[in-house]
């Protein structure tokens, strides 16, 4: 098998003298005229994860420690208020955004792995080893997946990971189904046959002729289902079904304060607007990372 | 200059002169815009059609043909074109109309039929409603049925569109334009998406009914010939100009615009010298900017240095436009010398043997249902060492499957296919573009071909470069993605890869056929070249027998799964037996000649057990035809040198009247 | 009779996925931490107790013997005792359940109707059509319990005029044949309770059928715009119909499709959102009831549930199916 990148440029008695960088700069140049909104979208998200990831440093106090009077009511002493035991209600929804964030992220990682890879499979084998694939894909689909990851993570035990873990068994079906899909699509095409009668093996077919095909639709179901994802794993860690007590979970955030919902709302409403954010912005960013890869 | 109905438009004075005209487009300019771009897509464009008429509108793609026909419908996007000029229908200036007006006049006379009957039919609505949208009466529409010759009108009007075959369904949408008794239809290439008999039965049947419901049509298409089957008068646009407009006669024997001549030039008939290439356009140096000069000036071989600066203007005669500074020459007089074309002589044995081939496809419909296709039914073939054959037929006679089975995408049921191959085995594909990985670059498409063959590796940059030179491709070509090709390139690039290590057999399966017919011209004299320098065994699939005769040794005529006709080209031509090989000939579009066919399949859906394949159809069938299959048998009008060159029909009429046939299947 | 098969067809692979569905949550129990002889004993039991009590649940029988067992139990309705409420959890459920559908049905309804109105509205070039294109993004952005939390602030604790908690303020109420207020009520013509325990069930009803009702909305919408697009609309257009017309009658029975399906996605959404919404309003049903029962492990419970959440869903989608090859005769064979 050759490496990608060596097939594809190695230059034949046409090298321009512009440097690397140059023409790094003038293809991005030329991404954001055409693709203006596929950029902005993927700038958006990119911003998120370093914000994210720097989050509990841009908290102004420790998330797990009481630094103040309970229940101060926002924009007082506190941004955000405080929590019953007089936790800074804004650093604690920070760090519970890092955590949303990052897991939604994880399960679609593992989604678009196994799923994508299950999808590759089945899509250009066609036959005994598809219908397998395909109709265990099907029996997931069919399921309730949230009502099934409840039951997985009771079975195994409330922990982050153990979460992560039930999420992702129920979501990659997801993901199979759409890349088989796609592969399919391209197999039907006469560029799969042409290639196959050019000499290109199996692997050689799958890497270069029809996964490319199924990318930009990847792309796409993943950045339109981070928002899904954050909900979903906010639903869970309302039940409970999350890291245990301390952690600043934003779904357990606003399940545990429910008895404070009437006098001190901003306890449990907070954390759900922390979580209204991120599922805001990936939409949107989904939205328009799709209209990037739809036009032209 | 004088027209009908009509004075001067030079001055920009229109005198309104009560004319007779059911169409006169003036001074018609078209612009819209398309990412920030703005686009002329017709300019100063001026038509007429007179009261039942057919006006046929010939363009390549790009010509701005369709977007006319939208623009007198009022359907072209309004937000983002910009328009100049008058189209009057019935002395209404359409352009001027507002919504509710263009709807109403939509309504009360305008009809329309597109170029694809299947997505322009409501896929989730019954015939009869979709009928009954034009007219509130159910007998109305029963009738106009019948008058488009559909057979069991009053069943179809209960039968969704995907229930009709493609005739069915253009004559359906026919129905729909006649149904509210329009001054005018606009046809939108209304043939293209069909075959060719099925073709000629539909351009017999809109000839009928102009002549029955005195209609005036505007029939567009990209095929002079269709046009010239059909049309009354010509209309011949390129890149947004008109070039000629005339008589349909004048436009076919006496062309007066360079562009017309060419074009004519490089269509195929069933009688060009195949000792020659077709002539094709030229490109030239000269370039016009938008909005001023001639639009054909690219590729004009006449062109002069007025033709970059000014637009030319009408130079014709009384009844005959020519929009060229050089006024009205009889083109046709100016022949330059084609290039010749080698004939390479076949080898003997054999590169290809097929014996009783056979291929079914079954699809599941139920649970435990299957409906079976028989695609191939019992093929037996052999091609020789660098012999070229043409195989000949409609959708679904079994054509493309044969290639597929050579190429070993499909498997045979029964019988075998023995393969020589010491070069290996090649194909270019119908669709160009769809053949060509979107997301590599020419140069890595073509060097996976080079790699991939066990190519010499220091060696494939520099052959790359001798490939594009001599396919006709530039350098810059190679870095780019086949969506940014046109269409003739992207058919280039595929037979560079095809033949970049040259095989052993090659398979086109009508790689011409999306192709406008200039570039068909080209493509099609590149592959002849190539054939008669490599010494390829060629398999060449069209549905054109103008095209099979002249780059098959030998054509093969299929008819659904069976061969029904094969031998020699020029005695296939010249000799035809077979009753379907002549209804095939005789819908070659532009031969005006007519022959009775039965137009539908009296038994549609069964596929008849025992009989011939094309009794249903056979104007001349007998008893026995529908009883027995009949076997293919000599026809010795000539001796053949070789055994395979032999004429075999498969046809009771023929072995009625010649008994020295035996079978040999 | 081709579609008396195809149905057929379908419910056999409904009731095989059931089966799949049954078998994964027998081995999710087999994993489970928690030893059921413990859980029934408690934390104090001895040893020897414990192991007796294995053996009297047939825990120590090889694991296949096990599956049929369980298989044979939760066809004939056998779903265990409840660690918690130690009642067999069918009995449970079987209380709990009429009151879930009540409100599952009701809000489903509710989103369809929604859904429709807001894909069609935000097609539409209407004036304020931007809006309501922001109001679908932000929708589905919204954890359910905010939906819940802000309806409660609003219309409970601010304005006065929903109640915020159970299913009615009526002490004694009919047990009627279905077990669902809104339906016994009805049926007994007690339009008192009717119109009361309707106040009830706005809030959560709401909650829990604004998110998929924008999402039936979203896909309506991309599924009209593509259709706009197609030959047979221009088609239309020509033979000069009113563009009401048009839409009507050609784009939106072709764009049909997509949204049905979502609404058979949705359903299982709605099922996860009903588990936070029953426990936010103490509504009385089963979501209440496997929300209770996560704190404590109470796994018989929780597979119970998903059981039977897993029969209505797998249910649902199958009539979508079913509905959606009727609506398109292509799909007909």
């Amino acid at each position: 098998m050759t490496n990608s990148s060596t097939t594809i440029n190695t230059p034949i008695a046409l090298t321009s003298s512009s440097s690397v960088f140059s023409k790094v700069a003038q293809r991005f140049k030329m991404l954001l005229i055409t693709r203006k909104s596929l950029v902005v979208g993927v700038s958006i998200i990119a911003t998120i994860t370093i914000l994210c990831f720097f989050a509990p440093m841009l908290a102004p106090y420790n998330p797990l420690q009481p630094v103040g009077t309970p229940f101060s009511p926002p924009f007082h002493s506190f941004l955000f208020g405080s929590d019953s035991i007089g936790r800074d209600e804004l650093s604690r929804v920070l760090a519970g955004m890092k955590s949303s964030w990052f897991s939604a992220l994880e399960v679609i990682a593992s989604g678009v792995i196994i799923g994508g890879s299950v999808g590759l499979i089945a899509g250009s084998s066609r036959g005994f080893l598809d219908n397998l694939l395909m109709r265990i894909t099907d029996a997931f689909l069919s399921l309730p997946g949230p009502i099934l990851a409840i039951a997985v993570v009771a079975a195994l035990g409330p922990s982050l990971t153990h979460t992560l873990i039930a999420v992702s068994v129920v979501w990659w079906p997801f993901y199979a189904r759409i890349v088989r899909g796609e592969i399919n699509a391209q197999m039907s095409r006469p560029h799969v046959e042409a290639a196959r009668l050019s000499g290109a093996g199996r692997t050689r077919l799958m890497i270069f002729h029809l996964l490319p095909g199924a990318i930009p639709a990847i792309v796409v179901t993943a950045s339109l289902d981070v928002g899904n994802l954050i909900l979903t794993l906010a639903g869970l860690s309302f039940l409970g079904l999350g890291a245990p007590a301390p952690a600043p979970e934003l779904g357990a955030m606003a399940a545990r304060n429910l008895p404070y919902l009437l006098q001190d709302w901003w306890t449990s409403v907070m954390p759900a607007i922390g979580i209204f954010i991120l599922a805001f912005l990936s939409n949107v960013c989904g939205d328009l990372i799709r209209a990037g890869l739809e036009e032209l | 200059m004088t027209k009908i109905g009509r004075q001067s438009t030079e001055s920009g004075i229109v005198s309104e002169v009560v004319s007779p005209l059911v169409l006169d487009v003036r001074d018609f300019s078209l612009t819209f815009t398309r990412n920030q771009k703005e686009i002329a897509a017709l300019k100063q464009v001026n038509l007429c059609i007179k009261p039942n008429e057919i006006l046929g509108l010939v363009g390549e793609s790009g010509s701005g043909k369709s977007a006319l026909g939208m623009a007198i419908l009022g359907l072209h996007d309004m937000s983002k074109t910009a328009t100049v000029g008058q189209i009057l229908l019935n002395d209404t200036n359409v352009l001027k109309l507002n919504p509710k007006e263009l709807k109403k006049l939509r309504k009360e006379s305008l009809g329309i039929v597109f170029q694809d009957p299947m997505s322009s039919l409501n896929p989730s609505m019954k015939i009869g409603a979709q009928l009954l949208e034009v007219s509130k009466n159910a007998d109305e529409a029963l009738a106009m049925l019948d008058a488009v010759r559909i057979p069991n009108a009053r069943d179809r009007m209960q039968a969704f569109p995907h229930e009709l075959s493609g005739g069915l369904r253009q004559r359906v949408m026919i129905a729909m334009a006649l149904l509210k008794n329009p001054k005018l239809i606009i046809a939108d290439e209304p043939t293209t998406a069909l075959d060719v008999t099925i073709q000629a039965q539909i351009l017999r049947l809109i000839k009928e009914l102009q002549i029955e419901f005195h209609t005036s049509w505007l029939f567009i298409t990209h095929d002079l010939g269709v046009a010239y089957e059909i049309a009354d008068r010509i209309a011949v646009l390129y890149l947004g100009q008109v070039m000629e407009v005339a008589d349909s006669n004048q436009i076919i024997h006496h062309p007066s615009h360079p562009y017309t001549a060419t074009l004519l030039n490089s269509r195929i008939t069933i009688d060009a010298d195949t000792t020659v290439a077709i002539p094709t356009m030229v490109e030239t140096t000269r370039s016009a900017p938008q909005n001023i000069g001639c639009t054909f000036v690219g590729r004009c071989a006449y062109a002069q240095e007025i033709c970059e600066s000014k637009r030319p203007l009408d130079e014709g005669t009384e009844g005959h436009s020519v929009y060229c500074h050089l006024g009205s020459t009889d083109f046709m007089q100016i022949a330059n010398s084609p290039e010749k074309i080698e004939q390479i002589t076949p080898e003997y044995g054999a590169a290809i043997l097929i014996e009783n081939a056979r291929k079914v496809f079954t699809k599941r419909i139920g649970l435990f249902k299957k409906s079976e296709m028989h695609a191939l039914n019992g093929i037996n073939l052999e091609i020789s060492p660098g012999e070229s054959i043409a195989i000949v037929g409609e959708s679904g006679c079994g054509k493309s499957t044969l290639l597929r089975l050579i190429a070993g995408s499909y498997q045979l049921d029964s019988g075998s296919i023995q393969l020589n191959v010491r070069g290996g085995i090649q194909m270019i594909h119908q669709d160009a573009g769809s053949s060509l990985t979107p997301w590599l670059s020419v140069e890595t498409i073509l060097k996976e071909r080079l790699i991939t063959s066990g190519y010499p590796k220091h060696g494939i940059p520099k052959r790359i470069l001798d490939l594009a030179q001599s396919i006709g491709l530039s350098k810059e070509i190679l870095k780019a993605k086949p969506a940014q090709l046109s269409g003739g390139q992207k058919q280039r690039v595929a037979i560079a890869r095809a033949i970049a290590k040259p095989p052993s057999i090659l398979l086109c399966d009508e790689p011409t056929s999306a192709l406008d017919v200039s570039i068909a011209a080209q493509v099609i004299n590149l592959l002849r070249k190539l054939h008669s320098e490599l010494k390829m065994t060629m398999l060449f699939v069209t549905h054109d027998l103008a095209v099979a005769r002249l780059i098959g040794d030998r054509i093969c005529v299929l008819h659904k799964g069976r061969i029904v006709e094969i031998g020699l080209s020029e005695e296939i031509v010249s000799n035809l037996r077979h009753p379907y090989t002549q209804l095939l000939i005789s819908s070659i579009p532009g031969s005006r000649m007519s022959i009775h066919q039965n137009d539908f399949n009296s038994t549609d859906s069964k596929e008849l057990r025992s009989g011939c394949s094309y009794v249903t159809n056979c104007p001349m069938a007998v008893d026995l035809c529908s009883k027995e299959m009949p076997q293919l048998v000599k026809i010795s009008s000539q001796k053949p040198q070789r055994r395979n060159q032999v004429h075999l029909v498969r046809c009771h009429l023929v072995s009625a009247s010649n008994s020295l046939g035996d079978a040999d299947d | 009779m081709n579609r008396l098969r195809f149905i057929a067809k379908r419910l056999l692979a409904a009731a095989v996925i059931v089966i799949f569905l049954i078998a994964a949550m027998f081995l999710l129990e087999h994993m489970s931490k928690l030893d059921p002889a413990h859980a029934y004993l408690g934390a104090g039991a001895s040893s020897q107790a414990v192991a007796a009590e294995r053996i009297k649940l047939g825990l120590n029988r090889p694991i296949l013997v096990q599956f049929v067992d369980y298989l044979g139990h939760v066809l004939t309705g056998n779903f265990g005792i409840s660690y918690r409420t130690r009642n067999p959890v069918f009995s449970d459920i079987k209380e709990y359940l009429p009151n879930t559908i009540e409100l599952a049905v009701f809000s489903l309804i509710l989103a369809v109707l929604l859904g429709l109105l807001l894909g069609l509205a935000s097609t539409l070039k209407i004036r304020g059509f931007r809006l309501i294109q922001f109001i679908l993004i932000s929708g589905a952005s919204t954890p359910v319990f905010l939906l819940a939390y802000l309806g409660i602030l609003i219309f409970y604790a601010k304005l006065h005029i929903l109640p915020a908690s159970g299913m009615t303020s009526y002490q004694s109420y009919p047990t009627g044949p279905t077990g669902m207020l809104l339906v016994d009520s009805l049926l007994h013509l007690d339009f008192g309770l009717f119109f009361n325990s309707l106040q009830y069930i706005i809030l959560p009803g709401l909650s829990l059928a604004i998110v998929p009702a924008l999402s039936i909305g979203r896909v309506l919408r991309g599924s009209l715009l593509t259709t706009m697009r197609q030959d047979f609309i221009r088609t239309a257009r020509s033979k000069g119909l009113n563009e009401s017309r048009v839409f009507l009658r050609h784009a939106l029975r072709n764009s049909i499709g997509p949204a049905l399906s979502m609404i058979g996605l949705q359903a299982g959404l709605l099922l996860a959102s009903d588990v936070v919404v029953e426990q936010i309003f103490s509504w009385p049903g089963v979501g209440y009831y496997i929300a209770q029962s996560i704190p404590v492990g109470d796994f018989p419970a929780i597979s119970g549930v998903t059981i039977f959440f897993g029969i209505f869903y797998v249910l649902i989608n199958t009539l979508v199916d079913i509905g959606q090859q009727l609506a398109d005769p292509r799909i007909r064979t």
